[in-house]
């Protein structure tokens, strides 16, 4: 039994108004479409064969030459490289170390050098004190500076020794200055 | 079966023009000549337009011909085409529908009918419709079965489904077109 004789077979048993009707395309085409649709197909897979052979054209004797152009371009980028010796990534941890440092020690000066600081210091001192470390360290200069901007009492200097502008002159003369 | 009664030479022999370069262009006219039309007409069936089918049946030849160094020869090469065909087909609807959601549907029936090409058998007519009323796979199944005589292997290698869920389909479709028959003729 043939493909067709199968198939109308199961369609009369099952669907007779189906097996009734005629068997043809519902649609119909434009004239000499089929030709015309070979020939359009035929020029385009034309097209498609001159790419194909366009990507895939070779030089004659492109196989047996290119090992040998290769290799000389191989040997001509060693032989013309140019070493640049690199610097030693230690040296550069060292250098990062050391600006490390240094802000921090700015931050540590900074910290401990600001009035504030000093004026917390100084209000710690008794005024003994303060006359006594003058006493040992000023000189008349600093002392007549102090008093001039009223950070000091000038009666308060009474019984304090301190070297005169000239014993001061004399000191610097003798001196290796 | 619907398609011209040419005499071309079997697939193996086309096969080995191609792939012969002093042949080739030779084996690519018998391959579109021999296909051609049975291709078209599985793709207008899909597509339902002309001029969609005409572009589908070219992009599928530029394909088929494109794949060729890729065929196995595990099924045959008249389902290979037809799977390439198929899913171009599919594709295309695919992209269609989502271009114009309303495609496909009963307005898009009656562009169809006021297009040039087509046939006022009012039977035929109410045919097509019950066809286009099928979901995709029961339609494509049934097309391949009704109008191109295809045996059910076939069919499965060309949708990759079981011949069981085949029968089981076409069944559905012959017996909704019979339906939908029934209630218009």
């Amino acid at each position: 039994m043939t493909q067709y004789n199968d198939i109308m077979d199961e369609i009369v048993e099952i669907a007779p108004i189906l097996a009734s009707l005629p068997k043809s395309n519902l649609d119909q085409v434009p004239e000499h479409y089929f030709d015309q649709v070979e020939d359009e197909i035929l020029s385009q897979l034309s097209l498609l064969k001159d790419d194909n052979q366009r990507q895939l054209a070779l030089p004659a004797d492109y196989f047996s030459k290119i090992d040998e152009v290769i290799m000389e371009r191989i040997v001509d980028q060693v032989q013309g490289a140019k070493i640049i010796e690199m610097p030693s990534r230690k040296i550069n941890y060292l250098k990062y170390a050391a600006i490390l440092m240094f802000f921090v020690a700015c931050l540590g000066v900074l910290r401990y050098a600001t009035p504030e600081k000093n004026m917390d210091v100084a209000s710690q001192l008794t005024q003994s004190e303060v006359l006594d470390y003058m006493a040992d360290n000023a000189e008349d200069f600093d002392i007549n500076m102090l008093i001039d901007q009223g950070m000091i009492d000038e009666s308060t200097l009474d019984g304090i020794s301190y070297i005169s502008i000239d014993e001061e002159t004399e000191y610097i003369l003798d001196s290796d200055f | 079966m619907i398609a011209n009664h040419m005499t071309y030479p079997d697939d193996l022999q086309i096969l080995e023009l191609i792939a012969l370069p002093a042949t080739k262009d030779a084996g690519y006219r018998q391959l579109v000549s021999k296909y051609k039309e049975k291709l078209y007409w599985h793709i207008r069936r899909m597509v339902e337009e002309h001029d969609d089918a005409d572009d589908v049946l070219q992009n599928t030849f530029i394909k088929v011909v494109r794949s060729l160094n890729g065929f196995q020869q595990q099924s045959s090469l008249y389902t290979w085409m037809y799977r390439i065909a198929t899913n171009e087909s599919l594709n295309f609807i695919k992209s269609k529908k989502s271009k114009h959601s309303e495609s496909l549907d009963k307005g898009h029936l009656d562009a169809v009918k006021d297009s040039h090409y087509f046939d006022e058998n009012s039977a035929l007519n109410h045919l097509r419709e019950a066809i286009n009323a099928l979901p995709e796979k029961q339609k494509l199944v049934f097309n391949l079965r009704y109008y191109d005589e295809m045996p059910y292997q076939d069919i499965a290698d060309i949708t990759e489904t079981s011949v069981g869920a085949l029968k089981a389909s076409y069944h559905y479709a012959v017996k909704k077109i019979e339906e939908h028959l029934k209630a218009t003729v």
